[in-house]
């Protein structure tokens, strides 16, 4: 008798402790899931609070007011091959490339170096002898020179980049700077040499570079 | 013995049932407990990933008083990764809201405010009579789009000067 009553005593005993230990585990889990999640939040909180914010410098920044900004063919000439254009009036230092068609006729222009002119340059092949000689028409217009430099860890994309003058006209750096690269970065520590046919008709006296949240400014020389 | 143990055995499915219901409602508290950290979580990674500031020369804000009402024009940058939904722009200038009056376009002029894009806005007031150099309080809240069943917010504020 004594036998039978310890033996449904032990089995309650044990039943009862099973079903407090599974309630305690469910609590634990829960109590253990509560925290991951907060922890998870409070993690994500703390990478974004982390984020390097770019940092950068504006080295120096220059105005040339009579830049060749564009070169237009008026008469393609004859019997040229593919080669460069130079300014045949005063030394401002323009440059600049061309293709021909099939007939030698210059088709297309390139300008490589802008150069700085007070009145417009008569622009001329270089150094060819054409059955019919090509004439060009030039503008002249604002060009903006900048040196920058990526002083800080933050490894920016260019497209992420904007150059503004006086406040206005942004222009996305990714698209006025030629790396040869299709989605090319400022690394830290690196310089980029900005040049840019700003398209305002007035001069300008400052320029300013936005790079995701940080702004720098420079009045131009 | 028989009586003693029915008895036993009545208080054990009773344990049980008691038990058992306990754990249901824990589990079905726990269920609701989870689901709203889980929305909590989510918005806050949706407000961690909106992030707008201002783009340009905080010197040089271009203001029109040519025109009637006058006309303050600058730049937004999308800086999180979220894209950004112009529609909810909200601008506040020197404390008085002009959300009312708001235009905007993205820069360059196709596509969703990402982060390689700029918004453009230009704000217009009546009660306007800024002159140049004039410094004014900028102020601006804009939402993401929805994005995974939620939008983040985020707001700037800036101190700017006016370029007439």
């Amino acid at each position: 008798m004594d036998y039978e009553v310890n033996c449904e005593m032990g089995a309650s005993v044990g039943i009862g402790g099973l079903i407090i230990g599974m309630t305690m585990m469910v609590v634990f889990s829960m109590v253990v899931a509560s925290i991951d999640a907060k922890v998870d939040t409070s993690l994500q909180s703390i990478d974004s609070a982390n984020e390097a914010l770019p940092m950068f410098t504006i080295d120096d920044a220059t105005l040339w007011e009579g830049a060749v900004v564009d070169v237009q063919i008026n008469g393609g000439g004859s019997g040229y091959t593919n080669g460069n254009l130079v300014s045949s009036t005063g030394n401002g230092g323009f440059t600049g490339t061309f293709t021909v068609d099939g007939s030698g006729a210059i088709i297309s222009v390139a300008i490589t170096s802008h150069g700085n002119y007070s009145s417009a340059p008569t622009i001329v092949v270089q150094a060819q002898t054409p059955l019919t000689t090509a004439t060009f028409t030039t503008t002249l217009g604002n060009f903006i020179h900048a040196n920058i430099t990526n002083t800080g860890s933050y490894i920016t994309p260019l497209r992420e980049m904007w150059i503004f003058s006086d406040g206005a006209n942004p222009t996305n750096i990714g698209s006025i700077y030629t790396s040869g690269n299709a989605n090319p970065h400022w690394y830290s520590g690196e310089t980029l040499h900005i040049q840019w046919a700003e398209s305002a008709s007035l001069a300008v006296s400052r320029i300013a570079i936005s790079v995701k949240g940080v702004s720098m400014a420079s009045t131009l020389a | 013995m028989a009586d003693g143990g029915a008895s036993t055995f009545i208080l054990l499915v009773t344990a049980l049932l008691v038990s058992g219901s306990v754990s249901a409602i824990l589990i079905n508290q726990w269920g609701d407990m989870s689901s709203a950290l889980e929305e909590n979580r989510k918005g806050k990674e949706a407000d961690s990933k909106t992030s707008v500031s201002f783009a340009g020369d905080a010197m040089e804000v271009e203001y029109d008083d040519s025109v009637t009402p006058n006309v303050m024009t600058f730049y937004l940058q999308n800086t999180g990764q979220y894209v950004l939904d112009k529609e909810t722009l909200v601008v506040i200038v020197d404390g008085a809201s002009v959300t009312a009056s708001i235009s905007s376009q993205i820069v360059p002029a196709s596509g969703d405010w990402s982060e390689v894009n700029l918004l453009k806005v230009m704000v217009d007031s009546n009660s306007w009579a800024y002159l140049d150099d004039d410094g004014v309080s900028l102020s601006v809240v804009v939402s993401s789009d929805v994005t995974s069943g939620y939008r983040g917010t985020d707001s700037m504020n800036i101190e700017v000067r006016l370029d007439v």
